[in-house]
């Protein structure tokens, strides 16, 4: 089981995130997920924190604190029972969370993936077109006939650049390559296979 | 298949048993054939030519450099044209070649006919060529910002030959088991294609 | 006989062998014809079976035993084709006619079923040849391809693979490169007999070996541009040869085309010119005087504001020096600091004079060359001034003695006028007529121009037509002859075949039917015979019993008296007299039979005309002992 580790300053800014009725969390939670994909909007936070008596930097504090609830939810991609056990730990409320959960839930496929897009780059596989030619005669050399396999690969780097690479194969080098990456693919569904994913999840 | 008229005279003074002995020709000839070995040292496929082997040759320098230049355009025009043995020795017998000299052309044109021809075939453009695929099949546990990911994903290498270069480069990408899959079946599907090539009659 | 004969024969002049009209049964083969015919059938059979099968001689050499060698081998070749009879020299020289019917009919057979087989073999061997189509060589490569095993890189040097018949299979590209022609150059040594002798030199001594002229860029490659370039500018020549043959009449039409224009377009100048010499009054020398002269001061003004720009630059870093000076009392860094700048600016300046004075002398230089120009053209306007002038001043002295130098030129005006008017009336008489004349001369021409001009177009036409035709012609020539030779051929194969054929069944029917009449009359035979040897038996029989009862009754008449006695004697007598007729006819039918059999073979011998045969091989021995001492006479002699 995985649980939320909260600093002591933050478990501070929960207790103070009691003194608030759902509605106001409800609100809470609609900007920080605002937050997520653009900047807060400091007016709204300072017209929003003199309604609510309190200093707009204490405000924002709570914001992030409930927009940093949900990163750690879709980082850590806890399941409901998980978040509940952790954020009652440290003393919030039952209807507090009960609204926190709902929108952690919501936005948590969408953060997972904004997270994804920070993983390490490699070139990844999207696309292959292929044509089989038959190289008749070049400039040098008349009267011949050769069949040739042209591929285009298109490959990704990260979520926007796109690589495309253009090779070719011959008859033969086609055969071993479809065979290996076959093979490949069959190698997952073997037994071993198989035991360590079993054993792993 | 035409040659130039400075090349037909070369070929004509060849022809002249009294300008050049059949045993000469024979020599140039064997040099000449000679020459169009496959090294692997060298990036490209050119014929070599040693002159200190031509000196036995009892002929002014400047024939004998003539001369090899038309043989040379000969061989290079008939196996462009991929001429049969046939053809090629009554190319000979219309320019005044001699029975015997013909002969001994015909048995070295038949033994390196196929290699002359590679020989004219390594000078043409073409994409990076695939000659090597490996692969390996990781388990994704972690990642710096996500966790449990829990996806097996491919890593693989297609080994290529780029013209011109002796070493072998390579490209590398990695694919989840869809796109494997996808990948998989285009090349399965080029695959087909290609041994239904080989099955039109 | 006959008809196994005449098919044999037939079928041997058919494959080229030289059998004369009037030998129609093979009795009358001799052995150069046997020979020949065999020696044929032979070749044919065997190159059939291997196309590079050696040929056999069809005429015999003088040599005996050279005749003996090859006709051993005839017979050894003939046996390993399958003849079972016996078979030997002696079938070829010493021939008889059954044996050589046996052998031909043999060969004739092997030959139709070689040639049908083989016939098939090659047509279809041709079919493939020349109908594989592109997509047929596609499916045999890719064919070829996948059957092979897949191979690493790192075993394949330079992405080549070896084949096993010695071929490479490319499967990489690292041995690839661009055609990279490089230009080579090549010597010209053989076809001109004639060559310079530096030439000669450089060829002989510094001239590389194309090989070598081409270490960096490929040889192959190079060769083939340069020989198409070379073919290139053959063609091209030889192209402008004809042009020029085809085109004479055309280029000196051009030529004079030209001629014309230019004499038109210098004409136009020349009156323009006049024109504008007329147009040149005193006025307009006055004009042009002043103008050379404005344009004279105007560049020297024009110098003299490029100095004056430079002097007032020069001036004004002076006054900025003066102002600077003016400064120094405030400080004295200041001073230090702006004396720097000043040397620097001052510099700067200097730079800039420099330039500029550069440039001032260059202007000068063109502007001086310029003037020269113009000062020469003005020299030549002045000359042209002098020339009016020199006319001007005539007048002016005619000017002085006035009223009468009118009065005269008035005269001589009026004088003039009045020749002028006739001069004129006159001429323009003669102008209407010409000019008629010349209206119809021009039409005339222009007419003539048009019909010529349908002429050569239709001139064109029919030699377009005439080109076309001929190429037509040649083309149905060739068509028509192609298919006369395949008619030929066609109507030979055609005729051979099918009339071998239908004559072989024909005959195959007739044989049937005689052979089915033979066998009934043979069954009638051995039926009759058999009823006879019936009623043989049953009258022997008969015999018998009555022999045994007359001599039952004569042998009790006998014990009765003498006379009795000497009948049965007599009786016995004659009974064992009959028998032994009956053994001497059974004896003579017996050695009847045996005279005919021994006839029979006498025939046959006779027929293998062995007296002769004997005579010949005698010869032979004869003439092999003459030739074996000829050559151990050579022999001894040699040694």
């Amino acid at each position: 089981m995985v649980l939320l580790h909260l600093s002591d300053k933050q478990k501070e800014k929960i207790s103070l995130l009691n003194t608030f009725d759902e509605k106001i969390i409800r609100e809470f939670c609609r900007i920080s997920t605002e937050s997520i994909n653009k900047e807060i909007n400091t007016k709204a936070i300072s017209n929003a924190a003199a309604k609510l008596n309190i200093q707009p930097p204490d405000l924002k504090e709570l914001i992030e604190l409930i927009t940093w609830i949900f990163l750690e939810n879709a980082r850590l991609d806890l399941n409901v029972k998980e978040l509940k056990e952790s954020l009652l730990l440290v003393g919030i409320k039952e209807e507090i969370f009960s609204e926190i959960e709902l929108n952690a839930k919501t936005n948590q496929n969408q953060l997972q993936n904004l997270i994804d897009k920070t993983k390490i780059e490699t070139l990844s596989y999207d696309n292959l077109e292929w044509r089989v030619d038959i190289k008749l005669a070049t400039r040098s050399l008349l009267e011949i006939v050769e069949p040739e396999i042209v591929f285009k690969f298109d490959l990704k780097k990260g979520d926007e650049r796109r690589v495309t690479k253009v090779l070719q194969t011959d008859v033969v080098n086609l055969n071993y390559l479809t065979n290996s990456l076959e093979n490949a693919l069959n190698e997952i569904k073997s037994n071993y296979c198989r035991k360590v994913f079993r054993n792993i999840v | 298949m035409e040659l130039s008229s400075n090349y037909l005279s070369a070929l004509k003074h060849a022809s002249n048993d009294d300008l050049l002995s059949f045993d000469s020709f024979k020599l140039l000839i064997k040099t000449i054939f000679d020459s169009f070995i496959i090294n692997s040292k060298l990036g490209k496929l050119n014929p070599r030519l040693d002159p200190k082997i031509l000196e036995q040759i009892n002929k002014s320098e400047a024939e004998l450099k003539e001369i090899t230049a038309a043989f040379y355009t000969l061989l290079a025009e008939l196996a462009r044209h991929d001429v049969d043995v046939n053809s090629a020795s009554t190319f000979l017998e219309d320019h005044g070649f001699s029975n015997e000299k013909i002969k001994i052309f015909t048995e070295l044109y038949q033994e390196k006919l196929q290699i002359i021809r590679l020989f004219l075939s390594s000078s043409t453009s073409s994409f990076p060529h695939i000659v090597d695929v490996s692969w390996r099949l990781d388990y994704c546990i972690k990642e710096n910002n996500l966790e449990r990911i829990n996806e097996p994903i491919y890593l693989i290498e297609l080994k290529l030959e780029v013209p011109g270069q002796s070493n072998l480069t390579s490209l590398k990408f990695s694919c989840t088991v869809e796109q494997l899959q996808d990948l998989v079946f285009k090349l399965k599907e080029a695959s087909k294609s290609v041994e239904k090539l080989a099955q039109i009659s | 006989m006959e008809e196994v004969d005449k098919i044999i024969i037939q079928s041997l002049t058919s494959i080229g062998c030289n059998v004369k009209p009037d030998v129609t049964n093979i009795g009358q083969f001799d052995q150069d014809l046997i020979i020949e015919s065999v020696a044929t059938l032979l070749n044919l059979i065997q190159r059939s079976i291997s196309p590079d099968a050696e040929q056999l001689p069809t005429k015999l050499p003088p040599s005996t035993a050279v005749k003996f060698r090859i006709c051993t081998r005839f017979a050894n070749i003939c046996q390993s084709l399958g003849y079972k009879n016996e078979l030997g020299y002696q079938t070829f020289l010493y021939s008889n006619e059954i044996e050589s019917r046996k052998l031909l009919m043999f060969l004739v057979e092997k030959l139709n079923k070689e040639t049908i087989s083989s016939n098939d073999e090659n047509l279809s061997g041709t079919a493939t040849k020349t109908n594989k189509n592109l997509n047929a060589l596609i499916a045999e490569k890719t064919k070829k391809l996948l059957n092979k095993f897949w191979i690493p890189p790192y075993l394949k040097s330079n992405g080549l693979r070896l084949d096993e018949n010695k071929s490479y299979i490319k499967e990489g590209a690292k041995f690839e490169s661009k055609l990279d022609a490089s230009s080579i150059k090549v010597s010209n040594v053989t076809s001109k007999s004639k060559l310079q002798k530096y030439d000669q030199d450089y060829c002989q001594n510094y001239l590389k070996y194309i090989t070598e002229q081409t270490i960096k860029s490929n040889l192959l490659a190079s060769l083939i541009q340069l020989n198409t370039l070379n073919r290139i500018n053959e063609n091209s020549l030889i192209n402008v040869d004809k042009k020029n043959d085809l085109g004479k009449n055309e280029k000196e039409q051009a030529l004079n085309e030209l001629k014309k224009s230019i004499k038109v377009y210098v004409d136009k100048v020349k009156e323009v010119a006049k024109e504008q010499n007329n147009l040149l009054t005193e006025n307009d020398l006055a004009e042009i005087e002043l103008d050379s002269k404005n344009l004279k001061l105007k560049n020297l003004f024009g110098k003299g504001s490029r100095f004056q720009h430079s002097e007032k630059l020069q001036f004004t870093t002076d006054d900025k020096g003066k102002n600077f000076t003016m400064a120094t009392n405030d400080s004295e860094q200041k001073k230090e600091e702006e004396i720097a700048n000043l040397k620097e600016k001052l510099e700067k300046f200097n730079e800039n004079f420099e330039s500029l004075s550069n440039e001032i002398d260059k202007v000068k230089n063109e502007q001086i060359s310029d003037l020269e120009v113009k000062k020469q053209e003005q020299i030549l306007n002045n000359k042209t001034l002098e020339e009016k002038i020199a006319l001007k001043k005539k007048t002016v002295n005619l000017i002085n003695d006035a009223p009468m130098n009118i009065l005269k030129l008035k005269e001589e005006i009026k004088m003039h006028e009045t020749k002028m008017n006739n001069l004129r009336k006159q001429w323009d008489d003669h102008k209407g007529s010409l000019k008629l004349r010349k209206e119809a001369l021009e039409a005339e021409i222009s007419d003539q121009k048009l019909r010529m001009q349908q002429k050569i177009d239709e001139t064109k036409q029919l030699r377009t037509q005439i080109n076309e035709l001929n190429s037509d012609l040649s083309s149905k020539e060739n068509f028509i002859s192609e298919l006369s030779k395949e008619m030929e051929t066609l109507v030979k194969s055609e005729s051979s075949k099918s009339s071998n054929r239908q004559f072989y069944t024909k005959r195959i029917m007739e044989i049937c039917s005689n052979i089915d009449r033979q066998r009934k009359e043979i069954d009638k035979i051995l039926i009759e015979t058999k009823s006879i040897q019936k009623d043989l038996n049953q009258m022997t029989g008969k015999l018998e019993r009555i022999f045994n009862t007359t001599d039952e009754v004569i042998f009790k008449d006998a014990k009765q008296s003498e006379t009795n006695k000497i009948v049965y004697k007599l009786f016995i007598s004659i009974n064992t007299e009959y028998d032994k007729l009956l053994d001497d006819l059974e004896q003579t039918s017996q050695l009847d039979r045996e005279c005919r059999d021994l006839e029979d073979q006498v025939n046959l011998e006779s027929q293998n005309k062995i007296g002769d045969n004997i005579q010949k091989v005698m010869n032979d021995l004869k003439q092999i002992k003459q030739e074996n001492e000829e050559l151990l006479g050579k022999l001894k002699s040699k040694q």
